[in-house]
């Protein structure tokens, strides 16, 4: 007998994260599922982010790492709750990973629930979180050619972060590059050139998620690119 | 007990692949009286991030160990993995043509010119089929 199945291998996990996608509907928080290569400057970033939401704008943050609580231990210095998971080797988050931290998490009544994917631009992309949406980073010191390379987590991305501006003089990175490779993946995407390290072109970044925030507290159908 | 438990490691993602792949065909082939599975089609598309080869270990390493509905369900079962080329499509005229990579992209489009290109399949990770007894 001949089962024609044409299932996604990944059902399972897409239907876990449907429900964590459920569970923080009812809260209208923003749920952000922030991926790059490790040492791209994701806790920086969102360090740099909390400082200048501020308490207008409360957080949560889940911390997704092979090894040690040490980027949960910075943004927990700063005041906004977190919840480290230690995937032990896993290269990427799991909706399973998420509902569980979830549960250790006071999430609800916060306006965004930053999801610090593990540093991988491979692998993260494929599973679903049930995140509102996606924001791909790439630093400048990795080169421009990171879009073409990893199709996937870019196609995929709400906005797209080019981190360590400040270092852009010393590098051969070219955001012409850079976004000729991006707009055949992901024609419409803001890019977002910053650097969180000293604060430079976070203004827009910041504007982009109060709007997104703004929109999924309105209730908006949509506030990014679906998976 | 777990496929991570067994091989003592969760590093290749397609690890936890095989088990999802193992567990769907399983609910299948129990719902439809399945005793033995000689056959599973995956579709894997050449940019989703998947190694065939890591795929297939994990199969092997899989099948003995994750939960089947009757023993010995998977002992026999043979695994076809269908590569799919990447393909590339014009916004403006339609045309779909094939590209080795994307960085090997035509540009700009070879029908109409159009620049306005965006990457169309390669990206698939599907369970196809199964056949058994």
């Amino acid at each position: 007998m001949q089962v024609k199945l044409v299932s996604n291998v990944l059902k399972a996990n897409d239907q876990i994260a449907a429900d964590n996608r459920r569970l923080l509907a009812r809260g209208r928080t923003l749920v952000v599922n922030l991926m790059s290569s490790p040492g791209s400057g994701k806790t920086t970033l969102l360090e740099r982010t909390i400082a200048e939401l501020g308490e207008a704008c409360p957080m949560a943050v889940v911390e997704g790492d092979l090894f040690t609580t040490r980027d949960a231990d910075r943004i927990e210095r700063l005041g906004v709750p977190v919840v480290q998971i230690n995937t032990e080797g896993g290269c990427h988050l799991d909706a399973q990973m998420v509902r569980a931290a979830l549960q250790d998490l006071p999430w609800e009544g916060r306006d965004i629930l930053f999801i610090e994917n593990v540093g991988n631009l491979v692998c993260p992309a494929a599973w679903d979180l049930g995140e509102d949406l996606r924001v791909a980073m790439v630093s400048v010191s990795e080169g421009d050619d990171k879009p073409a390379k990893y199709p996937r987590m870019f196609r995929e991305a709400a906005a797209v972060v080019v981190n360590k501006l400040d270092l852009l003089s010393m590098t051969d990175f070219s955001l012409d590059r850079l976004e000729e490779d991006l707009r055949l993946l992901n024609p419409a995407a803001p890019i977002f050139c910053l650097s969180a390290r000293t604060g430079e072109g976070l203004a827009a970044w910041v504007a982009w998620l109060k709007g997104r925030v703004a929109a999924k507290r309105d209730g908006a159908a949509t506030v990014g690119v679906a998976p | 007990m777990t496929l991570e438990e067994v091989t003592g490691r969760r590093a290749m993602h397609e690890l936890s692949l095989a088990q999802e792949v193992l567990r769907t065909v399983n609910d299948s082939a129990r719902d439809n009286g399945i005793r033995r599975v000689t056959r599973i089609r995956l579709v894997i598309g050449k940019m989703s991030g998947v190694l065939p080869e890591a795929l297939r270990f994990s199969f092997d390493a899989g099948r003995e160990i994750v939960p089947a509905w009757t023993p010995g369900l998977f002992a026999a079962a043979r695994l076809d993995i269908v590569e799919k080329e990447a393909t590339a499509k014009c916004r403006r005229c339609g045309e779909a043509f094939p590209v080795g990579d994307l960085l090997d992209l035509p540009r700009p489009c070879p029908a109409c010119g159009s620049t306005d290109l965006s990457l169309d399949g390669g990206l698939e990770m599907f369970i196809d089929l199964f056949e058994g007894d």
